[in-house]
């Protein structure tokens, strides 16, 4: 799905080049957004990949024991820092759609909409964090 | 709190997090919550950052990353590249070094095509490693250039690192990928110099070989049909910029087709190729991009706390002329470089030096350039390197990270000195730049 959502803006982009050769204002606003919903959405999948760029010197010089519980530390950091990232955009989000704000450029809808999808890959995180903590634990007993 | 107590809590923790092994894009995350508490008054602290980071990255500047490292999978993945590259091979016979000058002259083609250094330095050490050193060459010879060469990819255009530090820094995006070239192509003359001149000094380095190769039309054909058309590509992209035709976003667009319509042309882009292009695209895209969603909350709280003026009126007291403020710039730069990665650099470094460059006057583009090529040779240096473990990983077992490093060391020198020489002519930097329209 996430590669089909790059692929789309991509072509949507060049589409736009090739055929319109002007800065149609909705177009580039639009790819705008493309570009956020992919990051969001690549975001929880890279992590499920074990992509995202991190310095492990200190795990592959630990004992396999220790290395265990500092992954599992690692990983409950991470569920809480997305707990923490997931709960205050919530909070935007609905003090938006409470105020019933709108978003007043080339497109027009309610704002409250930009923080569907972050929530959303924040929500993923978490359970993509605590799945590799759970795992963790469960191959310690 | 005083400024250097939040300087050391920003960035200390930071480090902290980084080096017990948190992605690095958490650890920007968890001082961003922390920070958003104590230095944006609390609670409306943290719903700004939570507004902040849902935003980050919707910007028009940063689409050409994905593009740009599109372009060159595509070419990677269907095999294009190992085509122009062996192209290459067959021009080249009866010198020293054969193979290590086809990887400079290779490398740097590809360079011209792909965006990502990784790519570029996975690429060439899988394909022509294993043959040098088969044919007997010095495991540094045979790795060294593979590795330098690889850097050039992040300063000659495609450039994904160039548009991240361009779009987070203010600078014009197409003249920061514009700038580059000269220095990136002085860096593979330099490479490609020491390389011949080791191999005359010291035979045994590289056995000569002396494999039959088609003469006349047969030999240049490969370089007609795969490399001036991919070329082709290179100046499309590079060309509707410096005549202001296009912006970089749309030239990076134009690049990633007409490298989707050559791979289809030559008939190599089938299924297979397309998704493991895409799923690689997305995999170093959102490496790069979810980095970027914690950038904006983490250069307002070096603000807010006062932790970025407090230490640039430390700096603004040493009465410094702009040529040492450089120098410590970069110095900065390359310490951070052999334990950071390049994002991490850029978002870290960025709110100090660009009051700084706008407080002298001193040329964006210029500053840009040699941020480059600090980051370039932050790829280089141990421990953390980038491409000495890449290389590592590619490399035939039996090949140690030790003699990795001690392969790339002359070359790190190389980097420097050519540093040195855009530190000392920014013309060098400026000057194609100054051209666009």
């Amino acid at each position: 799905m996430i590669i089909a959502m790059l692929a789309v803006l991509i072509v949507y982009n060049v589409m736009s080049r090739n055929l319109g050769f002007g800065s149609l204002g909705w177009i580039m606003e639009g790819s705008e957004y493309a570009l956020g919903v992919a990051t969001f959405l690549g975001a929880p999948w890279v992590l499920y990949e074990n992509a995202h760029v991190r310095i492990d010197i200190l795990y592959n010089n630990l004992p396999s024991q220790a290395g265990r519980r500092l992954e599992i530390l690692i990983n409950l950091c991470g569920a809480a820092i997305a707990i923490v990232f997931l709960y205050f955009m919530m909070n935007v989000g609905v003090e938006y759609y409470t105020r019933g704000t709108r978003v007043f450029k080339a497109f027009v809808f309610p704002e409250w909409w930009t923080f569907v999808i972050p929530v959303l890959s924040f929500g993923l995180l978490i359970v993509e964090f605590l799945r590799r903590f759970w795992r963790l634990v469960v191959g310690d007993t | 709190m005083e400024w250097h107590l939040a300087l050391t809590l920003l960035i200390g923790g930071l480090i902290v997090l980084m080096a017990i092994g948190l992605p690095v894009v958490f650890g920007f995350l968890a001082i961003n919550i922390v920070g958003a508490y104590l230095f944006l008054g609390g609670e409306m602290g943290l719903m700004q950052m939570a507004r902040n980071t849902a935003g980050a990255v919707n910007s028009f500047s940063l689409i050409p990353i994905p593009l740009f490292v599109l372009m060159g999978e595509i070419l990677f993945h269907t095999g294009l590249a190992f085509r122009a590259i062996s192209a290459i091979e067959g021009l080249i016979a009866r010198v020293p070094g054969r193979l290590s000058i086809v990887s400079v002259l290779g490398g740097t083609a590809f360079a011209t095509l792909s965006g990502s250094s990784i790519a570029n330095t996975a690429m060439m050490g899988s394909s022509l490693l294993p043959d040098m050193l088969k044919r007997g060459y010095h495991p540094s010879i045979a790795m060294g250039p593979i590795m330098a060469v690889g850097g050039i990819a992040m300063l000659i255009p495609p450039s994904a690192l160039a548009v991240t530090l361009g779009s987070l820094a203010g600078i014009s995006i197409g003249g920061l990928l514009i700038g580059g070239i000269i220095p990136g192509l002085l860096m593979g003359l330099a490479i490609l110099g020491y390389v011949v001149i080791r191999c005359l000094h010291n035979p045994a380095l590289a056995p000569m070989d002396d494999i039959a190769l088609p003469s006349g039309w047969e030999r240049w054909r490969p370089f007609c049909v795969y490399v001036l058309p991919l070329f082709g590509i290179f100046v499309l992209v590079v060309g509707s910029m410096l005549i202001g035709w296009a912006e970089p976003t749309e030239s990076a667009a134009f690049g990633a087709v007409a490298a989707a319509l050559a791979a289809l042309f030559y008939g190599r882009l089938n299924k297979d190729s397309l998704i493991k292009s895409l799923m690689e695209t997305t995999k170093i895209s959102v490496m790069i991009l979810f980095v970027l969603v914690a950038s904006t909350t983490f250069s307002q709280l070096l603000s807010f706390s006062g932790a970025t003026s407090g230490l640039l009126s430390v700096v603004g007291g040493w009465e410094l002329t702009p040529l040492m403020l450089v120098l410590c710039m970069l110095l900065v730069l390359l310490i951070l470089g052999c334990f950071a990665d390049q994002i991490s650099m850029i978002m870290i470094t960025l709110p100090f030096f660009m009051p700084l460059v706008a407080s002298l006057g001193l040329d964006p583009i210029w500053i840009g350039v040699l941020f480059l090529i600090a980051m370039e040779i932050s790829f280089l240096t141990p421990p953390f390197g980038l491409l000495l473990i890449v290389m590592q990983g590619v490399a035939p077992p039996g090949i140690t990270l030790t003699q990795v490093y001690k392969a790339a060391l002359p070359f790190l020198l190389l980097q420097l000195m050519v540093l040195m020489m855009v530190v000392a002519m920014p013309w060098l930097a400026t000057g194609l730049s100054s051209l666009m329209q």
